[in-house]
């Protein structure tokens, strides 16, 4: 949307009637509409309720009918036994999956534009696609079997000397099953944009680096990457705008009490004040946190990346 | 051509006038039904009521919905009344009522478990979601009327503290309808042993030790995945994890700061270092259990007497014999056991009316037909003819059910005709059970498992409803210890965390103002008696 609109300023400087631009796009903003409007139905609008966060919320009384309690709310979320110890898991599961999840695809689509063989690769990526149309509960369920102490996974970790052990159980354990089944629920699918980037590298640039004897290893460097360096700021700067919003469906799927220490992320929290147990303001105060939490990173990356690499989101 | 016109607008005004009368004339029945309040069904309307409810997967195992059962259809045609059914997605009925009652979108009868609303069913009707039923009830429900006259103790029961009724209520009057779970061993191997059934934990002890010398994968199989799962654990093994009345001093006490806590905490820590308990009982399921059991790598489990045990006598290879035992107590001789798992009279859920109802009378009209003698066997047993037959006086299940020429399984038949097998606005038959029960394995439990009833009964917690700002607060109490006691009970049996700590473990939960909820608690059990 933002490119569109860039383009179409860019346009719209070239006429001076105020309409000329709508005339002379017409289809283009036909085209974008549905999308402006879904934005403002469900995302503008809704906004409104965050006025909840300041109320006892009572659906039958409304939004406007409620009693106001001001910041109540959020005093009780900041000042819970668990809002530190949890938002520190949060950090912990979210920064994990940036440092490893999210270049896997990057060294995955990668590793596919060297290989030669077209049907090979085109076998391999369908293959490594596959995780991405497992229904989560279903992905879940497998993790949980394949690591309990007679699972599968154990049964192969104890043949490299890995202590027997339901590894659910272990606190210790969970972040890296979670960022490593993470990683092969996500790699195939994530790749697919680098891939497309890749595919529209200048092919003369691979040519004269070869001819001046530059090695595949410098071309990567020097090459490929600076050529799909935007699109990697791109996703990451996505990335980093939703860093307190770690996957809570999967965490409830795979936590239990013992693992709170680690696994009990703000999500899942918010989830079982708000939807288990009606607590309808604390949970939009929470929620509001994490979205103002959320913005306040987005801007702050995106100013330091148009500093840095003048790729930016706007 | 103008006298064409006039016609047809003489047809029109004719027409507005006939929907004029006819409003008036709906009107008029509907304050006729307060006078004539016990009314014959069928009734005689033309309404449509919808109605919200959990669907069983033992519906949604052939149908799509209630209202295609044989049980629906069934009572659509005695009572007169459409319903319309809406379901919540299978799992989700929590977070979908929420939804519900926070959309404002409400539809004319809501049934679950209001006893649990938060800051109680009282403030469910105080914020104008449901309607008390006193008055409808007394004038439109003739029946459920009657049973509360007859059963004052019951009714208490699902009061608020204030007297109002907010549902029609699932009720199983019987102590052979609580405990339809228990402790399950494996008989065969006792047998091989020469033990006897056990009796006392430190019988547990030996058999579980027996079960792993002699190669058993799994010797006690439990699940406790949850807060609910670890409590029912507890309870078998002589602690309580929450609130309970203490019957000598008739107050409210918290079971962690109870000495029988700290045993039975310490001994399940030594059984599971002692490779006596499930290696993954905080992340297992009761699907790979069952499966377990089956594979006969399982010694002694904790299972319900219908659709588990039953499957386990009927599939069982090998030899392998589960057999139900009585819940284990601290010394031979003891009453009974003390905190096991049991339900109430009341089962804590039930049909309410909601504010967006039109006509709260015909709606209290059909829940009602089923506390009357007709629509109490409907519900309880089906169809006479199809689902059940009389034997000696008796309601006996036909081969629809127990042999279900489609292949449905006895639970999936029975979803289809009656509602007593899941629950329902209505009084549970134990000839349900009796029914359902059939194999002798399955009595044997049901007599096992309520072997000293009583005795447990006396220090359940009664049904007490907190005040609205006192539910607020206990609410906040437990949100906070429920979660640290949980962790920290799977950490001490785990032997994560050391005994050591058990004092600061105390401590902790004391900071969490748990003693500010023992008397919040108390205080309701207070107004409680007084209802």
């Amino acid at each position: 949307m933002e490119v569109k609109n860039k383009l179409s300023r860019r346009a719209g400087s070239v006429a001076t009637p105020p309409f000329a631009d709508f005339i002379r796009h017409k289809w283009l903003y036909f085209m974008v509409a549905p999308l402006v409007i879904y934005y403002i139905l469900f995302h503008y609008i809704p906004m409104f309720g965050l006025l909840v966060a300041f109320e006892r919320y009572v659906p039958s009384k409304g939004i406007f009918g409620s009693s106001f309690i001001g910041f109540e709310n959020f005093i009780d979320f900041f000042t819970g036994p668990f809002f530190f110890s949890r938002l520190r898991n949060t950090v912990v599961i979210s920064l994990s999956l940036l440092i490893f999840s999210f270049p896997a695809p990057i060294i995955l689509a990668l590793l596919l534009n060297e290989i030669k063989s077209k049907a090979f690769r085109s076998v391999t990526q369908t293959l490594s696609y596959l995780p991405h149309f497992i229904s989560l509960t279903v992905v879940c369920g497998m993790i949980r079997s394949f690591t309990m102490d007679n699972g599968v996974i154990t049964d192969l970790l104890v043949n490299f000397g890995f202590e027997r052990q339901s590894m659910l159980s272990n606190p210790d354990l969970f972040v890296s099953i979670y960022v490593i089944s993470d990683i092969w629920q996500t790699i195939g699918w994530n790749s697919i944009i680098y891939i497309s980037a890749l595919t529209a590298v200048d092919q003369e640039l691979y040519e004269a680096a070869n001819i001046d004897g530059a090695t595949k290893w410098q071309q990567v460097i020097h090459i490929t990457l600076p050529s799909i360096a935007p699109t990697i700021v791109i996703m990451l700067l996505l990335r980093i705008g939703s860093i307190l919003n770690v996957g809570y469906e999967k965490i409830i799927l795979l936590y239990n009490p013992l693992t709170y220490d680690t696994a009990d992320v703000l999500q899942s929290l918010i989830y079982r004040r708000g939807l288990q147990e009606f607590d309808w303001g604390y949970s939009t105060a929470a929620g509001m946190f994490n979205s103002v939490v959320n913005t306040a990173l987005l801007i702050l990356s995106n100013k330091i990346s148009t500093k840095v690499s003048e790729t930016a989101l706007w | 051509m103008s006298k064409f016109y006039k016609v047809v607008a003489l047809a029109l005004s004719l027409a507005l006038m006939m929907s004029f009368t006819a409003c008036s004339k709906q009107g008029q029945t509907q304050s006729a039904g307060k006078i004539s309040a016990d009314a014959q069904y069928p009734i005689d309307t033309d309404k449509t009521l919808t109605y919200w409810v959990n669907c069983s997967k033992n519906i949604t195992a052939s149908v799509t919905g209630m209202g295609e059962t044989e049980f629906a259809q069934e009572a659509e045609k005695r009572t007169g009344i459409d319903i319309e059914y809406i379901h919540p997605a299978q799992g989700q009925s929590t977070e979908q009522f929420n939804l519900l009652i926070a959309s404002g979108d409400l539809p004319d009868i809501i049934e679950y478990g209001w006893y649990s609303f938060p800051g109680g069913p009282g403030m469910a009707i105080d914020d104008n979601y449901i309607i008390a039923l006193n008055d409808v009830m007394k004038s439109h429900a003739p029946n459920i009327s009657k049973y509360f006259d007859e059963h004052p103790e019951q009714a208490k029961m699902t009061q608020t503290d204030d007297g109002r009724y907010y549902v029609f209520p699932f009720m199983s009057p019987d102590p052979k309808l609580l405990s339809t779970a228990g402790p399950i061993v494996r008989m065969d191997l006792l047998e091989k042993y020469g033990m006897e059934a056990p009796v006392t934990y430190d019988d547990w002890y030996k058999m579980l030790t027996a079960f792993k010398n002699d190669g058993i994968e799994i010797p006690l199989s439990f699940n406790a995945t949850n807060t609910h799962e670890i409590q029912q654990l507890f309870g078998v093994f002589g602690g309580y994890t929450d609130y309970y009345l203490d019957a000598e001093t008739d107050t409210i006490k918290y079971g962690p700061f109870e000495p029988e806590f700290k045993e039975t905490l310490t001994m399940l820590a030594k059984w599971y270092s002692e490779d006596l308990i499930d290696k993954n009982f905080t992340t297992t399921s009761t699907t790979i259990r069952d499966s377990n059991v089956l594979n006969g790598k399982v010694g002694a489990t904790y299972a319900s007497g219908g659709g588990q045990l039953d499957g386990w006598v009927l599939n069982a290879v090998d030899g392998v014999k589960m057999r139900s035992v009585k819940f284990p107590v601290k010394n031979v001789g003891d009453p009974g056991s003390k905190f096991k798992a049991m339900a109430y009279y009341y089962r804590m859920s039930g049909a309410a009316i909601t504010t967006s109802c039109e006509d709260p009378g015909l709606a209290a009209k059909y829940l009602d037909y089923f506390y009357g003698d007709e629509g109490h066997m409907l519900v309880n047993f089906g169809i006479e003819g199809e689902s059940y037959e009389m034997v000696d006086g008796k309601p006996v299940y036909t081969d629809k059910i127990m042999k279900n020429p489609d292949g449905l399984s006895m639970s999936d038949a029975m979803a289809r005709y009656m509602r007593s097998c899941n629950s329902g606005p209505m009084i549970q038959d134990v000839g349900y059970i009796e029914n359902r029960y059939y194999l002798q394995e399955q009595k044997d439990a049901l007599v096992n498992w309520s072997w000293g009833s009583d005795y447990t009964q006396k220090y359940k917690l009664p049904l007490i409803l907190p005040s609205k700002e006192e539910a607020t607060e206990v609410a906040d109490i437990a949100n906070n210890v429920n979660t640290y006691r949980d962790n920290m009970i799977l950490k001490f049996i785990t032997g994560l965390e050391s005994m050591d700590k058990y004092d600061s473990f105390i401590q902790q939960m004391k900071d969490y103002n748990v003693e500010r909820g023992i008397e919040i608690q108390q205080a309701a059990y207070e107004r409680y008696k007084n209802r």
